[in-house]
């Protein structure tokens, strides 16, 4: 009985409008998930996204509320030298090949977050990061320069190849 | 004539209410000390970067929303008028937006679950005084189960890929050399070789419970959603990282609202 009072008093109150959007929002991101392993684009654009090298800004925050914790095959590594020495040939590639490791998501936080930026920028010196995520068969790679930029004013990012080394394997 | 003693009938929009604040609150004040020399850090090392605007790139822009979220929090905790719940709610969710924003604090999935937390925040408390009490957290214990479903879908989808099922990713991260006692435990006992394989076990286990669990936690029973739920993300952190409290906090908050579901009579 008093459930049925509940549910003819529930049909004459406003519609749920906020239940409705909040499903549709749940609904919208389950999608894009299903279809990160269907259509390349849509991992292509979370990798960019991981990577700080989405098209825009705008670009990369509407996708802010897309879960991605543990996502994608992570890796970093963090170089004292540019690669453009190997490049030339002034540096042998094994003297500046440092270890490539996993991170558990947006690898770019390994300079931008907490104590990573502190363990790769205390130095005071120039550093170059390369960052790599693949997902299926599909690899992005960048490669980032921080430059101090004058004592006690930080580092400025320099992004050295955003997307050009983009690739499908 | 006989009567019968019955208990007092208690809020329980209140007390889901609370419960989930006192959720956020978890998530914002678990890891501090970390968030404090975090701090420390952005303001003393800043990074130019073009790619966000200047706004986002400011360390006191960050701090200064963080502490605006935890004084928001705290008087939302305490409140009960329906208005100011909304505002201070509102004021949450948009704090928490910018922080999953700014150059700082963008990759902290602590800032994403807490978002979707603010979010059914802020729908309850609108709801509050409009839906019956029965059917508000009926509809709350299921919003919180599906968002929760969700998440851990897109965690199992992200895992999708040979890296991931071969555990080599979760060696790296978790096995090599994180000082953590189930990982520093496994190192003592183990060969490298025997760790790998550990390594792959471990892997794969988390990948088939994220994808069972997101495919299929929303559409269980409320209680035992919520129980589920809260074991699964509870034991998420004892397993691989005690910092996840931060991230699951606020869920294990909303989680809760499917205790307080009773049956129609």
């Amino acid at each position: 009985m008093d459930s049925d009072v509940d549910r003819s008093d529930d049909q004459q109150r406003s519609a749920d409008w906020g239940y409705r959007i909040l499903l549709a929002l749940v609904v919208a991101v389950s999608m894009w998930m299903i279809a990160t392993p269907l259509i390349p684009k849509v991992a292509g654009t979370t990798m960019r996204r991981f990577h700080l090298n989405s098209s825009s800004f705008l670009t990369w925050a509407w996708q802010f509320p897309i879960p991605a914790m543990y996502n994608f095959a992570n890796r970093y590594q963090i170089r004292r030298v540019p690669s453009s020495l190997v490049a030339d040939g002034l540096l042998s590639e094994f003297a500046v090949t440092p270890t490539w490791r996993y991170a558990n998501h947006f690898p770019t936080r390994v300079f931008t977050f907490g104590d990573g930026r502190y363990k790769v920028l205390r130095s005071g010196q120039s550093v170059w990061v390369d960052v790599e995520s693949s997902y299926r068969g599909q690899t992005i790679r960048s490669e980032f320069e921080l430059s101090p930029n004058g004592a006690g004013q930080g580092y400025r990012l320099i992004r050295v190849a955003p997307e050009d080394r983009s690739e499908s394997r | 004539v006989a009567t019968v003693a019955t208990a007092p009938a208690i809020d329980r929009i209140r007390w889901v209410h609370r419960i989930a604040i006192a959720g956020l609150l978890l998530s914002l004040l678990y890891k501090h000390r970390f968030f404090r020399s975090a701090a420390r850090m952005y303001v003393e090392i800043p990074i130019a970067d073009d790619f966000f605007p200047v706004f986002f790139q400011s360390a006191y822009t960050a701090i200064a929303i963080f502490i605006s979220i935890v004084i928001l929090c705290v008087i939302n905790f305490f409140m009960d008028n329906r208005r100011w719940q909304i505002a201070l709610s509102f004021g949450t969710l948009i704090g928490i937006s910018l922080l999953c924003l700014h150059q700082a604090t963008y990759n902290d999935a602590t800032f994403t679950t807490m978002w979707w937390s603010s979010l059914w925040g802020l729908w309850l408390v609108w709801r509050r005084g409009i839906d019956s009490e029965q059917v508000l957290v009926e509809k709350a214990a299921f919003l919180s189960r599906v968002i929760v479903s969700m998440i851990l879908f897109a965690g199992a989808v992200g895992k999708w890929t040979s890296e991931y099922w071969s555990g080599e990713v979760l060696h790296d991260i978790y096995f090599v050399d994180r000082n953590f006692w189930l990982f520093s435990e496994v190192r003592q006992r183990f060969t490298a070789d025997a760790i790998r394989e550990i390594a792959t076990t471990y892997s794969r286990f988390v990948i088939v419970t994220e994808t069972v669990a997101g495919v299929g936690l929303w559409c269980l029973p409320t209680r035992i959603a919520a129980t589920t739920g809260i074991v699964i993300l509870v034991s998420i952190a004892l397993m691989s990282n005690f910092l996840l409290f931060s991230v699951m906090g606020c869920l294990l908050g909303i989680l809760a609202s499917g205790w307080f579901v009773t049956r129609r009579s």
